[in-house]
């Protein structure tokens, strides 16, 4: 009798351990889908890789308050479907605290309405201005998106003395994106459009169409497309012998784009973000060292380079734990946290979230670059 | 005024060219199989893509490096051949059209992996100088896009009309079993047709090439847009494909000009589709023939 209440006495208190120990580290989950196969796969795979290294630091270090960090990822192959049959399974079955995720500015809005319903706080990594416009409760995002770029590419062009300028852009996601910010802030810095049209990304010749802008009294031609679209712009711009300033988008930064087009693009001015010219920056840019010091640990820990997606999954994930460390995971409490986020600096930008701004950047993030010599510098 | 309608014409010319080299590589195949092979826009692609390592990366001289681009191509054209035309055995058209779809997507894939999803360019041939004529202005490298149609038009003219061995290429489309009982080795002569095809993309996408770039993904939307221009010329005819390329192109060129330029597509398809109302065989296609003796000849 006395053996069997020692025994039983053992296994209780075994028990009991087992429970206390497991309670303490219980790991906090936080759902991942982001693009990991196809074209895209490079975007999806930078953001995983930094939010898993991100989390082994943070683990070893006592993680949140004691508890540890998970993630689960999943690939959202960039296709809406199954972004949202995989936002949903993270939510129910899963039962993570919140979502860093979403690559794509294509599966981004389907999944809005799941988060806003079942009232999980979500940083999205996309950068379509949608996702935050108008603001949703529950959904913020790190990405910078075309509105501050366009906002500071106005005001430079406003402090230039320029006043009229002329619009191209392609029929697509980003250059119908570009051009409604274009048409919507230009009053704001006191610029006319006088010119405004639009060609594809498939079209090889758009000489005609530039031909026009001989014709107006713009100063400046401002030209909003991706991939090989600026590079026909630039080639067919200078054959007919334009000479007005070249402004192009942030998605023409690139080498890719100097070595297509050698001497054609000098003096093209553009407005982007920090992230790939952060080694230029002046020594006073809060920003220069958070780069530096993440595209290092990334190309330390993995052997290769990081991209601006991997960095804002970075963002992403530094905001989520401030938020979680300050809150706990009780997800009301949580969101709050996320919104009051101000004056975090990272890879992005400075990070001022409120109740009326949950992409929380300002033009102050962008950064004015020209193609002097061949190359991309910073100017003023 | 003037100027803009040279423009508009240059531009014309340089983008049409390139669709006629798609649609004459299309109605080639076409001439010799009876098959409509969507993967010829494929041969563009891989050509251009191979010359931008040989040439762009490599720096082998051009002399040197087109060849072997061409070399390669066509043995991909010829491998196409292989899984795509198989005598003797009944395949249905349909299959037929829908394996050069799956061989498109094969081969882009394939490329995919070869090089990556970047966009390339190299140089052009004779320098970047635009010439000009009265404010309007060209550069060099489309008068060579523009040279080079004109000379395949020519040749291919010539050795469908006046060779024996061009005729007996048709043979083979018109019936495969007649032609092969009167000694044509039919199945040589159709995999001639997919090399020659393949050396013709493949020197588009040379010459193109630094002209609107490359990269693995664009070869389906060239191969659409060469069909349609065959299609508007009237399949099988080669002086139709080039009239079919030079109206797509003339059409979206003087869109954008006097219209708009993002209202060019509605402009150019609206015309298209009246046109083959009214001519469902194409511009230089075979005149409908009322019976049977027409689809006794031209039917699989």
């Amino acid at each position: 009798m006395k053996k069997y209440s020692i025994i039983t006495v053992l296994v209780v208190l075994a028990i009991l351990t087992f429970t206390l120990c497991s309670l303490a580290a219980e790991p906090i989950r936080i759902g991942s889908p982001v693009i990991l196969s196809g074209v895209g796969a490079y975007v999806g795979g930078a953001e995983k890789d930094t939010l898993e290294m991100m989390a082994a630091d943070l683990n070893k270090s006592g993680g949140i308050n004691g508890r540890p960090i998970e993630f689960i990822f999943y690939d959202e192959e960039g296709k809406p479907d199954v972004a949202v049959s995989l936002v949903k399974r993270l939510i129910q079955k899963d039962k993570v605290t919140a979502i860093i995720g979403i690559s794509t500015s294509w599966t981004a809005p389907p999944i809005i309405p799941i988060v806003q319903k079942e009232e999980i706080p979500a940083i999205i990594l996309a950068a379509a201005t949608q996702i935050v416009d108008p603001v949703k409760k529950w959904v913020f995002k790190t990405p910078a998106d075309e509105r501050i770029v366009v906002a500071k590419l106005l005001s430079y062009i406003q402090s230039q003395g320029i006043q009229r300028i002329a619009i191209m852009s392609t029929q697509d996601g980003f250059g119908d994106g570009g051009r409604t910010q274009l048409i919507a802030q230009a009053p704001t810095y006191g610029i006319k459009i006088v010119f405004d049209d639009r060609y594809t990304m498939q079209d090889a010749d758009i000489t005609p169409t530039l031909n026009k802008i001989k014709k107006t009294d713009a100063q400046a031609v401002v030209n909003w497309s991706s991939s090989r679209a600026p590079i026909i712009f630039t080639m067919n711009y200078r054959q007919i012998g334009l000479e007005l300033p070249i402004f192009q988008s942030h998605a023409t930064f690139s080498k890719d784009f100097l070595d297509a087009t050698g001497k054609n693009s000098e003096g093209t001015k553009l407005a982007s973000m920090k992230f790939y010219g952060a080694e230029k920056l002046p020594d006073s840019d809060p920003q220069k060292k958070v780069i530096l010091d993440y595209q290092a640990t990334y190309k330390k820990k993995y052997g290769k380079e990081t991209n601006q997606f991997g960095g804002g999954a970075f963002d992403g994930f530094n905001i989520l734990v401030a938020a979680l460390k300050k809150a706990g995971d009780e997800k009301n409490k949580l969101r709050d946290a996320i919104e009051q986020t101000q004056g975090y600096v990272g890879v992005n930008g400075i990070f001022n979230y409120s109740p009326s701004d949950h992409a929380g950047l300002s033009k102050d993030s962008i950064i004015m670059y020209q193609v002097v010599g061949g190359d991309w510098k910073i100017i003023k | 005024m003037v100027t803009d309608v040279i423009q508009a014409i240059f531009a014309a010319l340089s983008v049409g060219s390139m669709y006629a080299l798609v649609a004459l590589g299309v109605t080639l195949i076409y001439n010799a199989t009876n098959i409509i092979n969507f993967a010829q826009g494929e041969f563009v692609m891989l050509g251009g893509m191979t010359m931008v390592t040989l040439y762009g990366q490599l720096k082998w001289p051009l002399y040197f490096s087109i060849p072997v681009t061409i070399g390669i191509v066509v043995v991909v054209g010829m491998a196409l051949m292989k899984v795509s035309y198989r005598p003797g055995k009944s395949t249905s058209l349909i299959t037929v059209l829908i394996i050069t779809i799956g061989a498109s997507l094969f081969i882009s894939g394939t490329a995919r992996h070869i090089w990556d999803a970047d966009i390339h360019r190299f140089e052009p041939f004779s320098g970047e100088v635009p010439i000009k004529l009265l404010g309007a202005a060209i550069v060099p490298q489309s008068l060579w896009v523009i040279g080079l149609t004109l000379l395949v038009l020519s040749s291919l003219v010539i050795y469908f009309q006046f060779t024996i061995q061009g005729k007996a290429m048709k043979a083979c489309a018109l019936d495969r079993t007649a032609a092969g009982m009167l000694g044509i080795r039919v199945k040589r002569m159709v995999l001639m047709s997919f090399a020659m095809s393949a050396a013709l993309g493949c020197g588009a996408g040379i010459i193109m090439t630094p002209l609107t770039m490359v990269d693995y993904s664009g070869g389906m939307l060239l191969a659409i847009k060469g069909f349609s221009a065959s299609m508007l010329g009237g399949m099988g005819s080669f002086v139709g494909a080039v009239i079919g390329a030079f109206i797509f192109s003339f059409l979206e060129s003087f869109a954008a000009t006097f219209v708009s330029s993002s209202l060019k597509e509605l402009v150019t398809f609206i015309v298209i589709i009246n046109v083959l109302l009214f001519m469902p065989r194409g511009i230089m296609g075979p005149r409908v023939v009322e019976g049977l003796h027409e689809e006794e000849i031209l039917g699989d």
